[in-house]
Formats: structure tokens, C-alpha cells, sequence
């Protein structure tokens, strides 16, 4: 029962996190959206979509953000949440490997990270995102036995 | 409501903390600074011209993450005041330097080679 609530907080408190981080990075992007645009275009692999990426990243993770606030699509958040991390890293592994002068599109603070810092930085969230899906897996599993193995009175 | 508590703190920090820091960066408008890399070979020179910059990094009150190690005392980014540099692209707010030498006003990374 105390492992069942520890990885509840778990999954909670990685929501939370989510959330933060999605809110912050969402609003500072729609706010500096001229220089966010701008950096984007720099980039060689997504320069071509800087202004489609501008508004539409944003705003995927606002969307992302309100999922995981609300219980019933919290693992519909989760998954959006994993796929947008892992999108992120990819990009940040390829501009290490391949453009690591040009700066950092990120939102807020998050722009003072260098480019390895702020890899290691989404490979944490990365992993949170998996750890959180498979707790949630492994809870919804556990319920079902327990309703399947109840006998009527 | 148990259930929101903690998403409902996680809003309101990120709206707070995203407040913050853009109130921070506003306070700080008369010393923002156009960013440029530094060409190689130039680290040494105090006063540069178009030819001796690359990359438009972007503008702020300090210089955004760049490739510099940060570990020696040539230039690596330099910051150029706003009647130093002319807006070549208005869409995407691309800046290049004014024609002739100008001086650096403010240093963001340096290196350790020229």
C-alpha cells in the first residue's frame, strides 16, 4: 500500500514538474516570439519552419501542460510530454554534434544552459516521463487484478 | 480539489517565475547589448568591422550561450550598443554592424585563442 502511494506521489510530483516547465517555456516563447523565430531560422535542420514552429510549439505545450493538470487525460499528457522530450533531445544531440555555435531557442532561463547542459537537462525529463508512464501501467495493472479476482459475497 | 493542488502551484510558479524574469530583462532596456561571434583571428582587437564578425546572436542585456569555453582572454561574443548596428532584415530582426570599426562596448564570452 505505502509502495502504491510512493509512486503515485511519483507520477504526481513528475506532472507537476511537466507542468512547470511547459507553462514557463510556453509563455516565455509566446512573449520573445520575434527572437525565438529568429533563432529557430539560424538552425540548418528546422530553420526552413521557424515561423510555423514559432506559434505552434508554444502552444503544444500549453495544450501539454493543461493535459497533464486534468486527472483524466494526465497520461495522455505523459505521452505528449515523453514525445516532446525526446524530440527536443534529438534536436539538441544534433545541434552539439553539428552547430553547437549558434545559440540556444529555448525559453527563459533555460537559453543560459550550454547546449550540453540543457541535453542533460531534457534526458532527466526524458527519463521521469518513462518512469511515470510505466508506474502508471504497472498501478492500472494492479487495479485491474483486484477487481478481476473479487468474488461476490 | 486535492487533485489540482499541486498542478495549480505548478501554474502559478511557472506564471510567476516567467513574470519575473521578463520584468528583470525590461528593467535593464537602455544596456541591451546586439550580440555577435567574434571571427577567428580577432579575438585581440577591441574595434571591429562586419568582416571581422560571423553570426548575429541575438540581442539582450547579456550574451546568449555560445560556443566559448570561457577560458582565456581573447573575444569570443561581443555586444554592440543599438547606434552601432542597422537592422538588415526587419521580419526576422537580423542585425549586422554599421559600415567602419566599431567598439566593443561589452564582452559576453571569451576564449583562449585568437
Amino acid at each position: 500500500m505505502k509502495n502504491s502511494q510512493a509512486y503515485r506521489w511519483i507520477v504526481e510530483i513528475t506532472a507537476a514538474l511537466f507542468i512547470l516547465l511547459f507553462v514557463y517555456t510556453g509563455i516565455t516563447k509566446l512573449n520573445d516570439r520575434n527572437i525565438f523565430q529568429f533563432v529557430i531560422s539560424k538552425s540548418p535542420l528546422i530553420g526552413n519552419w521557424s515561423a510555423f514552429l514559432s506559434w505552434s510549439l508554444p502552444i503544444v505545450e500549453l495544450i501539454t501542460a493543461f493535459l497533464l493538470f486534468l486527472p483524466a487525460t494526465k497520461k495522455t499528457g505523459l505521452w505528449i510530454s515523453l514525445l516532446l522530450m525526446i524530440a527536443f533531445s534529438i534536436y539538441i544531440g544534433y545541434m552539439v554534434l553539428f552547430s553547437p555555435h549558434l545559440p540556444c531557442s529555448c525559453g527563459g532561463v533555460l537559453k543560459q544552459l550550454t547546449w550540453n547542459q540543457h541535453l542533460a537537462f531534457n534526458i532527466v525529463f526524458t527519463i521521469l516521463a518513462v518512469l511515470s508512464l510505466w508506474i502508471n501501467k504497472r498501478q492500472q495493472r494492479f487495479i485491474a487484478i483486484n477487481r478481476n479476482s473479487r468474488k461476490p459475497a | 480539489m486535492k487533485k489540482y493542488l499541486l498542478g495549480i502551484f505548478a501554474v502559478l510558479f511557472a506564471i510567476a517565475f516567467s513574470a519575473f524574469t521578463e520584468k528583470k530583462d525590461s528593467t535593464k532596456n537602455l544596456t541591451d547589448y546586439y550580440w555577435f561571434k567574434v571571427a577567428t583571428g580577432q579575438g585581440s582587437d577591441n574595434t571591429l568591422n562586419n568582416s571581422q564578425v560571423t553570426d548575429y546572436l541575438g540581442m539582450g542585456s547579456s550574451a546568449p550561450a555560445a560556443d566559448c569555453l570561457d577560458n582565456g582572454s581573447k573575444n569570443c561574443v561581443v555586444g554592440f550598443s543599438s547606434d552601432q548596428v542597422e537592422e538588415i532584415d526587419p521580419i526576422n530582426h537580423i542585425y549586422e554592424l554599421e559600415s567602419g570599426d566599431q567598439t566593443v562596448q561589452s564582452v559576453g564570452h571569451t576564449r583562449n585563442f585568437e
